[in-house]
């Protein structure tokens, strides 16, 4: 069982993420849908990996990450990004602040599940 | 006459000497009585004879003397104005030759015509009105216009002056009249400058050799705080708030200067401010090369651009995530981990699921488009191999090329061709034309890629021979949505934005892009890359040092 620890904001791609996972098999998921929220259940989980949207109301992805970084334990979990697609420099960036893997949105739920071990397994 | 009236006053005196001999008037007899009256009064005529020859002598003197003057006079007239004189019948019978020249036609041409043919139609119920008043012998005063035989309009102020003989019979008219189309021309030019003053955007004249300001609209005059109407009239362009010594303003038209464009266009901040200043050469025959400068204030509407460029990326950014979800969903439906789903229902989600795909390349593309024209995509410039990358395009484009029959056959690739380009925004530009070339050829059909180098520039064609562009979709090809293939099948449905990023790419690199096409014969896309000379130089020194 992978543990995955999930922020993401909107609804239904947390029910489309939780069904594609389901389908793969094989993981453990906690979804929050705050990086306050993330960060207040992020200890008692203890996840394998982190999937983190870059744009939330509030506190955002990447400022989320830095706080949970500093959590006992976290400063080594890979972290792959969520986000709407972007240009080349902008991935570049995201890498630069620790992040494992940046996948686009949309993003092609049949697969997600394979990308999430690949980024396990390399770690 | 001088003669014939001394003649006849010698006639007079002699009668009247005959007469004192035969006849003694006073009736007295005696020579001495004869002599006494006959002396003193042959002395008196002969006074009379004398002062009347002087007299008539003068008479003619001063008669010479109008005379001259009289044709001084019509020399000046004829020399300072247009005259002629018309019939009773209203035809031309005299016309002088400043009249003529005005005219334009040969005298043969105009004595015994219709004066009135002299005037355009729109002005001879108005002539045939004055015409009328000349005829009841009244003289007419007034500003008229006629046409040269060059169709030029030719303003006059003229006088009519009915003419009639001895008896008061009315022979005709004299059209006395100087040419005013200047002044008012210049009537004409201050419309226009007060029009000029109404506008908001800055109007200068500047000459082309001094760069010396001629005239400046009110606009430009508030701006350049000389609001005083003649202060501006010793400053040149270094004078003006736009901050170019007149060196650097020349070498900034440069291309205008030396006749290589019609306009320049230049953009210029002064302050907080941006302007844009169109630079246009007017010829003034009178006053020699001038050059037009129109200023336009863009701060407000580049402030309205770049607020609709983020609208359109805030709005695509949106649009972003529930389309992943529809797409998320239907996939995971389409993929069997819901159950079983009947026939009929695949079909209507395999419909959804592809329309949510064009949905989202729709999205992406406008993206795209507004990321490469507002500038906020860095473009990575290298100096590469224009020739590896269309190779590497050739390999990518494979699938498109077996999905349609097509063959792609490059020309000119064996040698190296470098040019200084985005290496992936530069594949992009290749396999969007190559696609496109696959997708409107006919099946078995090849797409000739040519590679030419020439001393400024890389160029490469992009060459189909499938149905072809009509001329008028030809035109605004390049327009977002032009979606000139539209009626061509669904099969090749793009989103209608390809050729618009893909000319925005292009005019990014400072390239350009063409397309000539025949229908039913193919299209032929032509792209530029320019290649500076001093990065070929930079380039091979590097290459010679390592």
């Amino acid at each position: 069982m992978i543990r995955v620890l999930q922020l993401e904001d909107d609804p239904d791609i947390t029910e489309i993420c939780q069904m594609a996972l389901g389908m793969t098999g094989g993981f453990e998921l906690l979804q929050c849908a705050t990086g306050q929220e993330a960060l207040e259940k992020a200890e008692a989980f203890a996840p394998d990996l982190l999937l983190i949207d870059v744009m939330l109301p509030g506190m955002s992805g990447p400022d989320t990450l830095n706080h949970l970084r500093k959590l006992r334990g976290f400063a080594e979990i890979p972290a792959i990004f969520f986000t709407a697609r972007l240009q080349k420099d902008e991935i570049g960036k995201f890498m630069a602040q620790g992040a494992a893997k940046v996948i686009a949105k949309p993003f092609d739920p049949l697969t997600l599940g394979d990308e999430l071990i690949e980024v396990y397994n390399r770690n | 006459m001088t003669l014939t009236a001394a003649k006849q006053t010698l006639q007079v005196i002699l009668t009247f000497l005959a007469s004192t001999q035969l006849s003694p008037i006073f009736g007295l007899d005696g020579l001495n009585e004869h002599l006494q009256y006959t002396i003193p009064l042959t002395a008196v005529l002969l006074v009379l004879f004398v002062s009347t020859l002087i007299l008539e002598r003068r008479r003619e003197r001063i008669q010479d003397y109008s005379n001259h003057m009289f044709a001084q006079a019509t020399k000046a007239l004829f020399e300072h104005s247009m005259v002629c004189f018309s019939d009773r019948d209203g035809n031309l019978s005299f016309i002088n030759d400043k009249m003529v020249a005005a005219l334009g036609r040969p005298l043969d041409e105009l004595i015994g015509k219709p004066e009135i043919e002299l005037f355009p139609e729109a002005e001879r119920l108005r002539v045939n009105r004055i015409l009328r008043i000349a005829a009841n012998g009244d003289p007419w005063q007034g500003e008229l216009r006629f046409e040269n035989a060059f169709g030029k309009t030719i303003w006059i102020s003229a006088t009519i002056m009915p003419f009639a003989d001895a008896t008061g019979t009315h022979e005709g008219h004299f059209v006395v009249c100087t040419d005013i189309t200047k002044s008012k021309e210049s009537e004409t030019h201050k419309t226009i400058f007060n029009s000029l003053d109404a506008l908001q955007d800055q109007v200068l004249l500047v000459d082309a050799d001094t760069l010396a300001i001629r005239y400046m609209n009110r606009s430009a005059r508030v701006f350049n705080e000389m609001q005083g109407e003649t202060r501006y009239e010793s400053k040149t362009i270094a004078d003006l708030r736009l901050g170019f010594t007149g060196q650097a303003f020349r070498a900034a038209i440069e291309d205008l200067l030396n006749d290589t464009v019609n306009i320049a266009e230049l953009s210029v901040n002064v302050e907080d401010r941006e302007f844009e200043l169109r630079v246009q050469a007017v010829d003034a025959l009178d006053e020699g090369l001038q050059l037009m400068i129109v200023m336009i204030d863009l701060t407000a509407w580049n402030e309205a651009e770049r607020l609709r460029a983020q609208f359109v990326s805030d709005v695509s950014h949106e649009l972003r995530t529930p389309m992943t979800s529809i797409k998320g969903s239907v996939g995971l439906i389409l993929s069997g981990g819901s159950g079983e789903i009947p026939e009929k229902a695949r079909n209507m989600l395999e419909i959804a699921y592809r329309n949510a795909d064009r949905l989202l390349d729709l999205v992406n593309d406008l993206l795209d488009l507004e990321k490469i024209t507002d500038g906020a995509v860095p473009f990575d410039l290298e100096y590469v191999n224009v020739s590896d990358l269309l190779s590497e395009a050739v390999l990518a484009n494979e699938g498109f090329a077996q999905r349609f029959d097509v063959k792609y056959v490059v020309e000119g690739a064996g040698v190296a061709k470098f040019a200084e380009v985005d290496r992936d925004k530069t594949i992009q530009v290749l396999s969007n034309l190559m696609s496109n070339a696959a997708k409107f050829s006919k099946p078995g059909g090849t797409i000739d890629l040519r590679l030419k180098v020439d001393v400024d520039h890389v160029s490469i064609e992009v060459e189909d021979y499938g149905c072809g562009i009509p001329p008028a979709q030809c035109a605004n090809i390049f327009d977002r949505f032009s979606q000139a293939h539209r009626d061509s099948g669904s099969r090749t449905r793009g989103t209608g934005l390809g050729l618009a990023i893909v000319k925005a790419i292009i005019e990014r690199h400072g390239g350009r892009i063409d397309v000539s096409s025949k229908v039913g014969q193919g299209t032929k896309f032509t792209i530029e890359f320019p290649v500076r000379q001093e990065t070929v130089e930079e380039h091979t020194a590097e290459n010679s040092a390592a």
